[in-house]
């Protein structure tokens, strides 16, 4: 069953075309990496999955299910607040600046939206809290506000909080980009786990390593377009595109 | 050295307050005995006595009206199981204030009561206000936006006015009778403007991203606002909205036109009456406690919005 299919998808901001007629499929299961250099789309195109971003024209399918198809930016299908709310929650997404609560301790953050959008019970979000954040290696900040974390920590958290959702499929926003070099490797095997756990990963990242390693799929994106999508055994060690060629040479020479 | 002075000042009004506990106080008969046979012998059309007793400090004045111009006065103060004549100079000043404190201290609480009312409506008031300025519906947007625009744009003074004068003049069921609820009434709307502007500016300078964090957790606008950005922005609401408790605070001296008794008003009367100029020292000191006293707490309240930073 495919998880995610767009169609032509595409959008403008004024007359600046971001995304131009992009059209892919992710299989349930499946770790699929975006690269691309910065200003490619990656971002927006992850971002328009996940209604962050309204897009002007294609289609989307969550699940098989036609959730949003449009022409010139209207929306040609009718679809209610709580349909969109309940596709919504079947992606976990995660920042690239974490954007955590920082209102609340660890434990708050991680079990507020169980409580308040799911309305489970709230001893049964804590038990559900409390087993996330030790998955994700934090047992012992679960009363710490955010600020006293390091990047690497608050991104794990970001990663528990999206996983109390129980979605079926995770986004990632470039997640260890703003993190400093030492810190990024705690979030990258958070990510790992998750992955040989079977659940469905869309990554916008920059991290190579990562995608050669646990990607199903490399995604390179240029100018709004996809333009290559091969397994990352053939993308690295053998380019199609010239584009490719040229941004994994940077890429991985300055590396 | 700051913390030196602080603490020296604190063990001198200690000593000052706790000295004169030991000391009896002088008794009303103490005092009479003290006043001149040459006061009690004018002859006087009106006699009037004041005698205060704070157990620390007391004072007895007796005022003898002779002619509808001219009055006789003897005043003594007392602190310490000591009695001073108060006739003139700082003793004077100190019996005196001990005779106005009771009608002051009345016109604080006045004063105090109807600020705390005002900004507590006034902050409630503008939340509306300021999502409704924030709001995507037109009409909502531009009601809050004419609102704020009306009661910033025109005098508290007038708007007070209108209040206690004009509403009863164009509709005679708006007739409030009731000068506290009327000052009340202006002063709420009146805040509710400058707070719907502090709460705003909070709001937008909350992170996008937290909302974006929100939205793609399946929080809803009115979820969003009241468990997520709201409770951030209450650290950042504290500065302003002290300052302006504290001008709604001093504007309340503006009540005295609709001869609500507040501070200001009762130290304007007791001025005219007793032509003692002194009492404006007495009044700003009232005033500067009370500020004081709530600066104080505001600062408590942002250290404890802000713990988690």
């Amino acid at each position: 069953m495919s998880m995610i299919r767009t169609e032509n998808l595409c959008k403008d901001f004024g007359s600046l075309k971001i995304l131009k007629d992009c059209t892919l499929t992710i299989e349930q299961g499946e770790v699929v990496c975006l690269i691309g250099p910065s200003g490619a789309g990656k971002s927006t195109f992850l971002r328009s999955l996940n209604y962050l971003e309204k897009i002007t024209e294609g289609k989307l399918w969550i699940e098989e299910k036609l959730v949003d198809d449009r022409i010139a930016g209207v929306n040609q299908i009718k679809i209610t607040q709580a349909e969109r709310t309940e596709t919504l929650l079947e992606m976990g997404m995660v920042f690239q600046r974490f954007n955590l609560f920082p209102h609340l301790s660890v434990l708050q953050n991680v079990m507020l939206a169980p409580v308040e959008v799911k309305k489970i019970p709230k001893a049964e979000a804590e038990k559900i809290a409390r087993e996330l954040i030790i998955k994700v290696g934090l047992e012992d900040k679960m009363d710490v506000y955010p600020s006293k974390l390091s990047g690497g920590q608050q991104q794990r958290v970001a990663i528990a909080r999206a996983l109390a959702m129980q979605p079926k499929m995770m986004l990632f926003d470039e997640p260890t980009s703003a993190l400093d070099p030492e810190l990024v490797g705690e979030v990258l095997q958070v990510m790992k786990n998750l992955a040989a756990e079977g659940m469905t990963m869309i990554v916008v990242t920059h991290e190579m390593g990562f995608a050669k390693e646990v990607a199903d799929r490399v995604i390179f994106m240029y100018d709004g377009r996809i333009v290559e999508d091969a397994p990352p055994g053939e993308i690295f060690q053998n380019p199609k595109n010239e584009r490719t060629k040229a941004f994994l040479q940077s890429v991985l020479n300055t590396n | 050295m700051k913390k030196i002075l602080v603490l020296l000042s604190v063990i001198l009004g200690a000593i000052a307050i706790i000295i004169p506990l030991f000391f009896t106080n002088p008794s009303i008969e103490t005092y009479e005995n003290k006043v001149p046979s040459s006061f009690l012998e004018l002859e006087a059309k009106k006699e009037s006595v004041v005698h205060m007793d704070y157990k620390i400090m007391s004072c007895y004045i007796a005022t003898k009206q002779i002619s509808s111009s001219k009055a006789e006065q003897v005043a003594f103060f007392g602190i310490a199981g000591i009695v001073i004549g108060a006739d003139s100079g700082f003793p004077k000043f100190l019996a005196d204030t001990l005779t106005w404190l009771p009608s002051l201290l009345n016109g604080a609480k006045i004063t105090i009561l109807l600020t705390v009312a005002s900004v507590i409506t006034g902050v409630f008031l503008s939340v509306f206000l300021a999502l409704g300025k924030m709001s995507k519906v037109w009409i909502l947007r531009k009601f809050s936006e004419g609102y704020v625009f009306f009661f910033r744009g025109t005098p508290l003074l007038m708007q007070l006015y209108f209040v206690w004068f004009g509403l009863p003049a164009i509709m005679p069921a708006l007739t409030i009778s009731d000068r506290f609820f009327a000052a009340w009434i202006a002063f709420s709307l009146n805040s509710g403007a400058y707070c719907a502007e502090i709460i705003r500016a909070a709001i937008q300078s909350i992170d996008k991203g937290q909302f974006e964090a929100a939205k793609a957790l399946g929080f809803g606008y009115g979820k969003t606002m009241s468990k997520i950005i709201i409770p951030q922005t209450y650290r950042r609401l504290i500065p302003p909205l002290a300052n302006e408790f504290i001008m709604v605070l001093k504007d309340a001296s503006l009540t005295s036109i609709i001869a609500l008794k507040d501070l200001s008003k009762v130290t304007s009367s007791i001025m005219s009456s007793t032509g003692e100029v002194t009492i404006f020292l007495v009044s700003m000191g009232i005033y500067l406690l009370i500020t004081a006293a709530f600066s104080k707490m505001f600062v408590g309240m942002e250290k404890h919005f802000g713990i988690y930073e």
